[in-house]
């Protein structure tokens, strides 16, 4: 790789400047990327791992990060490539239920999120997201990326990341509202409205 | 809960419970590591190709050949200044008179090791009278293997040195004495010694192949200077520490 061959010619003090700038730019994203890794997985464990393998392709590509860009979307791209890496070597067929079609045909009318519901319920609710639409929720919603840094991250058109992100939004609300219902949440509120 | 846009509301609550989850802490000091493994192998890969270890001891064998006479390095000037300079900004201010004098007394050559190595007494024979108590403690605590060919006073700078000069076979030793500078001083530069006990407290330093230990009195600075293991190098002044200490505060009384 031409990048390691630069980095194994370069001096001491240009390589530990290299270091610094990578500790400086690309570690404050840690927490961010882990626990988008873990949404995305399902699996904290493989998250470690995934994470651990974004920092070291980041590490082997850094000199070809622009100084002064967005670092964050950039560990994102590589995040997300590596998860697409390792679901082809975690599963030998593609997930079922995925295709917007599917989803298309399955969707409801959407119903109001409830209020009470917990932490754990929310996520529990957004791991039943199909990855695809999950990724979009993740990070157009949670991570606050532009819908252009979302496309690109992906390495899809702006326009699916909105049509994902509106039907994860949609199904979202729909597992959300399911869940509350089992709870009895929301009904008292309905009952008393109506 | 306070009320939202219904829009809103929905997507602060994922980003609340998302946000909720923080990396373990032992995922930073893992990568870290794994970084860590990456660039020592980087460092090593050079080595690894191979014609560099050939090409290397070819080199070194012209240049100890062409260059070292004696023991000594006959370099440019200019190249052993640029050289100097390197090695001193690796040291605090404090260490740098010891790796100073070192450097152009014993490594460059400015008292070369004679053709034939002196007795003791004789080496020590442009010692001043002040400084025999210092010898003495040197000559108890020296390895074996180490000779002494010349004690002396050299000026560096306008500054003056006590300066013994040591050599086995391959490597050389100093140990130098200095009066300490106004700004001079470890414990002013909040340095954390490297050993502290019985008084002496003893401050380490490293430059290249070059490894430094220190302890300063009132008014002096002394240095043990060699390429020595790092180790060997700070129980040698952790030996000869407390003596030269008790010599030092003689002469400041």
């Amino acid at each position: 790789m031409t990048g390691d061959v630069s980095r194994a010619q370069e001096s001491p003090s240009a390589a530990q400047a290299a270091s610094a700038n990578f500790d400086a730019e690309a570690m404050p994203h840690l927490n961010d990327l882990y626990r988008s890794a873990v949404r995305i997985l399902g699996d904290p464990q493989r998250a470690e791992d995934v994470v651990q393998e974004v920092y070291l392709q980041a590490w082997k590509s850094f000199h070809r990060f622009e100084a002064g860009t967005n670092c964050r979307a950039w560990l994102y791209k590589i995040l997300f490539h590596c998860v697409h890496h390792h679901r082809r070597k975690w599963f030998r067929f593609p997930l079922l239920k995925e295709t917007e079609e599917f989803l298309e045909a399955n969707l409801v009318a959407p119903a109001p999120i409830p209020e009470q519901l917990t932490d754990a319920q929310i996520l529990a609710a957004l791991d039943q997201l199909p990855g695809d639409f999950r990724a979009a929720v993740l990070l157009v919603d949670v991570e606050e990326f532009a819908y252009k840094e979302a496309a690109d991250i992906l390495g899809i058109p702006i326009g699916t990341v909105m049509s994902r992100l509106s039907r994860g939004r949609k199904l979202l609300r729909e597992q959300l509202a399911a869940v509350a219902q089992s709870y009895g949440i929301g009904q008292n509120a309905k009952a008393k409205s109506s | 809960m306070p009320s939202l846009p219904p829009n809103q509301q929905p997507t602060q609550r994922l980003r609340q419970a998302v946000k909720g989850t923080a990396a373990p802490p032992q995922l930073q000091v893992k990568i870290r590591q794994q970084l860590d493994q990456v660039r020592e192998r980087k460092a090593a890969g050079v080595w690894m190709r191979p014609w560099v270890p050939v090409a290397a001891l070819l080199v070194i064998g012209v240049a100890s050949g062409v260059v070292y006479r004696s023991g000594h390095r006959v370099a440019p000037v200019d190249s052993q200044e640029v050289e100097a300079a390197a090695l001193l900004s690796n040291v605090s201010q404090t260490m740098r008179p010891g790796l100073d004098d070192h450097l152009h007394c014993s490594v460059y050559g400015g008292n070369p090791v004679p053709d034939r190595m002196p007795a003791w007494a004789e080496a020590a024979q442009d010692l001043p009278p002040q400084f025999r108590e210092l010898l003495a403690a040197v000559q108890r605590h020296m390895p074996e293997q180490f000779r002494i060919y010349s004690a002396h006073e050299c000026l560096r700078s306008g500054r003056k040195f006590v300066h013994l000069q040591l050599k086995t076979d391959t490597q050389l030793l100093s140990v130098v004495v200095t009066r300490r500078g106004v700004n001079e001083s470890f414990v002013r530069d909040k340095i954390i010694p490297s050993l502290a006990g019985a008084g002496t407290s003893i401050y380490q330093a490293k430059a290249l192949r070059f490894q430094l230990a220190a302890l300063e009195t009132r008014d002096y600075l002394a240095y043990v200077v060699s390429d020595l293991s790092e180790q060997q190098n700070l129980n040698l002044m952790a030996a000869l520490g407390p003596e030269i200490r008790q010599a030092l505060r003689k002469l400041e009384s």
